[in-house]
């Protein structure tokens, strides 16, 4: 007994040693969001002599961070909640009605994951810039692309997760002259509770993240996201690092926030699971 | 009655799959369509310029394009070392963190953290520490690995941004392995245990067959990923020393864009997609084969 | 709880309908776009816009910037192709001025075009008509720290007598003798790579070019393909400058990043940095009474070549789209002539941009250092001209940069590089 807890115990302390050093790249970033430009320049890898919360100040008065933060949250969200919806829902049909079609649909989104952004990007803002579809410079316009682009990776997790979904439930629910949408909704979704939370981690961060989607489509300065707000602290020749490094910290609490309560659920989904 | 409820099941069956296939046809397999359809062209995405059709041209250009052959053998010396890095880190991040310590669930978000840092602020940091850092480290520890060129040397470079990549990349990879590991019951494992087998004897028996799917998939999507990789290159080495270590998808890029050849550059994305589809279904082929056998 | 869910996302559908689309109707106005690449002016700009806008109320001014250091033009074309076009964007020379041809309205007649100082409207000129108001004239060179030499015992003389390679590496030389007393981590900073890569590929590659005989007339023979590099004098001698920044710049030229080249230099780490009048205010920002001045960049010791003068030129022009209503380009006309003629526009573009002007009628008073030693430069007529803008597109990023990085790794000798850079013209040009 006391050699598993000594076993447990070097376990946490390796965990912790690696977890600093994953970390330590942040360490710079945080540091130097606290320093003067000069400091930061001279002396990156110090501890700042005087922490300046000034670079936080102008940080978010030149990212203009609460409309870029209100942009970010309405797209980020409003595309998670659909694609998780949407790629549930269809994953579910694509499992359960085993024909050619749905081989093929699904063969679809698998060789889709392998098309380089590069190579649909263009043809992309022609085919819905202003002379076209008229979608840039619109919340609904990046939600659909999001919603297009998200689709492959997520209705592939949802395949495989159905897989361990007893079919049986379903079965009896179809008996008793539920249609599918009832069925869908009120037994397989809440069972894809876990797996939907990978899904709404992965999309939400990438989104939350995505630079190139939104510089492309998204050129109006009232639509800027944060991470093009943050591009801002660059110019052709000079860069704002200390604003930046600030600008950066600002911009990835509100993910991780939402990472650690998301995690929780999903801990608790697994647990869930195992007492039943 | 039969036929309407065949009716019936169809409308059920598109209601379901349409709304998403839809944007993704929209989004993604039209653009992708135009995009090759521009390979056969000398577009110049120049508003007004006309867009000549010129056959094979482009793509006969890329095999004799030395570029190309670089960044080519760049990219699958890349794409190999992340493979292997990006899922054997991402694995044992999965393990530590599914253990039964009261740190487990604060260590998941720290190995997830790097996956939000990206662009330009990215490369500063990991430039810094490879110039700098390393530097310091190696004149303090004298440890060799420190003291290699790592940014000067093409090959090192390479190594580099797999490392970057695998720092960024690793902690997505083991959020797709935890959910493997979730599946796994605890009886079977505290059973081996029970039985007397060792750490390793229950990782390679019990786990690795239970992950198996797992596995196929993150491969898939670190191959993927690796193939793709743009950010990391851009902000890390932008291709010094000399392009060699300039990626598909940043030469693709550069020559669209900066020299302004985008039917060129729609060709190299257009050969891009069939060398990674190639090699992705030889991969997930044997996996899938490899599951069955585990 | 299952139905909240579901009730909350087709909420958050029907919602999402409603945000989008709601573009203000103000139908009397005249709306101009401004499409411009300088983050570091964007404050001072839009408090010009705003009261520009003021005086003129029928007009409305969108300013808008590629942030991020990117590619400009790449933004540009993107926004082109989206069809949403700005009225008025930036092209810096020839070759960007061929791209947009058609959509370059002809500016021939504007007010500020006979008070533009002389020479700087070539490059936006096709058949005598002109199509750009310059933005601000730069300048680069050598900078050299005088605090530092002073110490090191050079005379001003010596330091004014650089007019040939060999003088400057005699100056160099001097100083590296003393680099450990003096507490210099390296002569000079200079870079071919990492977050510098600029610096050696469009600012030193320049003067080769710009000491030919006439270089739009050698450029023009590199196109048609009657001139090369492998054969031209100028360019045969640009490998000693090469080879003496080399030996006298930090170990590593291959990686030094911008922030390591201008902090070292403005902490007095090294005694020279090959840089243009843009960095003062980062070079300000860790030292204020930083006293300095631009050296010329020889190629060689031929008297005849211009080794004695430092590479002058227009950054930007800004332009106004053809393809728009009349009243847009009128409107945007009437903008671009306020920034020049208006003493408000005078006004920003001295005291606020910090900029060198362009034009006669606009004088500086109170210079900064570098700023000043460009205007003795050029009051004194020793300048040559920037002629990157007139290359092929992609030839400085893409190849200049891969020849200057495989020179100094040792893979390619200079007549590689050479022939290296025929090719490339050609592919570029055929």
């Amino acid at each position: 007994m006391n050699k598993k807890k000594y076993q447990r115990l070097s376990l946490q302390v390796f965990g912790i040693l690696l977890g600093i050093l994953y970390l330590s790249p942040f360490y710079i970033i945080v540091v130097n969001s606290f320093k003067e430009k000069k400091e930061f320049l001279l002396n990156t890898l110090s501890l700042p002599n005087t922490f300046v919360l000034d670079n936080y100040i102008k940080a978010m008065e030149k990212m203009g961070f609460l409309t870029a933060l209100k942009n970010s949250l309405i797209i980020s969200i409003l595309s998670v909640a659909l694609i998780v919806l949407l790629s549930s829902m269809a994953a579910w049909m694509l499992v359960r009605t085993k024909n050619k079609l749905s081989t093929v649909i699904f063969y679809a989104f698998i060789a889709s994951m392998l098309i380089p952004f590069q190579s649909v990007m263009l043809p992309l803002v022609d085919l819905y810039g202003a002379n076209k579809l008229n979608l840039i410079n619109t919340y609904h316009g990046i939600i659909f692309m999001y919603i297009g682009f998200g689709a492959s990776l997520s209705v592939i997790l949802f395949h495989g997760f159905m897989k361990s979904i007893p079919k049986e439930v379903e079965e009896a629910a179809t008996i008793d002259g539920c249609n599918k949408f009832q069925i869908f909704f009120n037994i397989v979704f809440p069972l894809l509770k876990p797996i939907s939370i990978t899904v709404a981690i992965l999309n939400g961060m990438w989104i939350w993240n995505d630079y190139l989607l939104p510089s492309l489509v998204l050129q109006e300065k009232s639509l800027r996201t944060i991470p093009l707000s943050t591009k801002y602290f660059f110019g052709t020749y000079q860069a704002d690092w200390t604003l930046a490094m600030a600008g950066l910290v600002l911009a990835i609490i509100p993910i991780i926030i939402f990472y650690f309560i998301a995690q929780k659920h999903i801990i608790k989904g697994a647990i869930d699971g195992a007492i039943k | 009655m039969k036929k309407s409820n065949k009716l019936r099941n169809q409308l059920e069956y598109w209601s379901f799959v349409g709304p998403i296939f839809i944007a993704f046809l929209m989004v993604v397999i039209i653009p992708f369509i135009i995009g090759l359809y521009y390979s056969f062209t000398n577009w110049s995405a120049i508003p007004g310029r006309s867009i000549d059709f010129i056959g094979l041209e482009n793509y006969i250009a890329a095999f004799r394009d030395e570029q190309f052959r670089i960044s080519f053998f760049a990219t699958i010396q890349f794409t190999l070392i992340c493979v292997v890095l990006v899922n054997i880190v991402g694995f044992f991040l999965a393990l530590l963190v599914t253990q039964k310590m009261r740190s487990a669930n604060l260590l998941r978000t720290v190995f997830f953290m790097p996956n939000l840092i990206g662009g330009i602020v990215l490369g500063y940091i990991w430039r810094f520490i490879f110039i700098k850092v390393f530097v310091s480290l190696y004149e303090s520890t004298g440890l060799g690995i420190f003291g290699l060129p790592w940014l000067s040397e093409a090959n090192q470079a390479i190594w580099a941004m797999a490392i970057v990549t695998t720092w960024q990349f690793g902690g997505y990879i083991m959020v797709i392995y935890i959910a493997g590991l979730q599946g796994i019951p605890q009886s079977l494992i505290e059973a081996a245990q029970v039985d007397g087998a060792n750490a390793w004897k229950r990782v390679r028996h019990i786990i690795f067959p239970l992950v198996a799917p797992a596995f196929t998939v993150s491969m898939f999507l670190t191959m993927s990923n690796s193939f793709k990789m743009f950010d990391v290159n851009l902000a890390l080495t932008n291709g010094d020393p000399g392009r060699l270590t300039e990626l598909l998808t940043l030469q693709i890029y550069n020559t669209a864009f900066t020299d302004s050849n985008f039917g060129q550059g729609q060709a190299y994305a257009a050969i891009l997609f069939i060398i990674i589809g190639v090699v992705s279904f030889v991969q997930v082929y044997y996996n899938k084969r490899r599951e069955v056998e585990m | 709880m299952k139905k909240g869910i579901t009730a909350s996302i087709s909420i958050l559908l029907v919602l999402s309908l409603f945000l989008v689309g709601c573009s203000s109707d103000e139908s009397e106005k005249v709306t101009v776009d401004i499409f411009q690449l300088k983050v570091e002016i964007v404050d001072q700009l839009q408090s010009l816009v705003d009261d520009f806008m003021e005086e003129n109320p029928d007009i409305i001014i969108n300013l808008d910037t590629a942030g991020g250091g990117e590619d400009y033009t790449s933004i540009l074309k993107t926004r082109m192709s989206s069809g949403n076009q700005p009225a008025i964007f930036q092209v810096p020379g020839p070759t960007e001025r061929d791209v947009w041809f058609d959509f370059l309205t002809d500016l021939s007649e504007e007010q500020w075009v006979r008070v533009t100082s002389e020479g700087l409207l070539d490059n936006i000129t096709v058949d005598g008509k002109i199509y750009g108001q310059p933005v601000n004239i730069e300048g680069y060179g050598i900078i050299y720290n005088k605090a530092i030499l002073e110490q090191a015992g050079i005379s001003q003389t010596m330091i004014n007598n650089v007019n040939s390679l060999s003088s400057l590496q005699a100056l160099f030389e001097e100083v590296e003798q003393q680099k450990e007393a003096l507490g210099l981590e390296a002569t000079l900073g200079w870079s071919v790579g990492g977050t510098a890569w600029w610096v050696s590929s469009y600012h030193t590659f320049n003067v080769p070019f710009a000491m030919q005989q006439d270089p739009m007339d050698f450029i023009e023979a590199l196109n048609d393909d009657t001139a090369n590099f492998a054969d031209n004098e100028q360019m045969l001698a640009f490998k000693d400058l090469v080879d003496t920044f080399v030996t006298y710049s930090y170990e590593d030229v291959a990686v030094t990043d911008y922030e390591k080249q201008y902090s070292d230099f403005a902490s007095g780490k090294t005694a020279f940095i090959q840089q243009g009048n843009w960095t003062i205010n980062q070079l300000n920002e860790i030292d204020e009474n930083l006293d300095i001045a631009f050296l010329p960049i020889p190629i060689s010791d031929n008297t005849s070549w211009a080794n004695d003068s430092i590479p002058v030129g227009v950054p930007n022009y800004w332009v106004v789209n053809k393809k728009l209503d009349d009243e847009v380009i009128e409107a945007a006309k009437k903008f671009l002539d306020y920034m020049v003629m208006n003493e408000r526009g005078q006004q920003f573009m001295v005291e606020e941009a910090k900029y060198i002007p362009a034009f006669t009628n606009v004088s500086v008073e109170k210079a900064d250092p570098l700023a000043q030693s460009i205007i003795t430069y050029v009051n004194d007529e020793k300048t040559i001209p920037w002629v990157w803008h007139a290359f092929p597109l992609g030839l400085v990023e893409n190849d200049a940069k891969k020849a200057f990085q495989d020179y100094v790794n040792g893979d390619k000798t200079w007549d590689e590089i050479l022939s290296f850079l025929d090719t490339q013209w050609d592919e570029k040009t055929k």
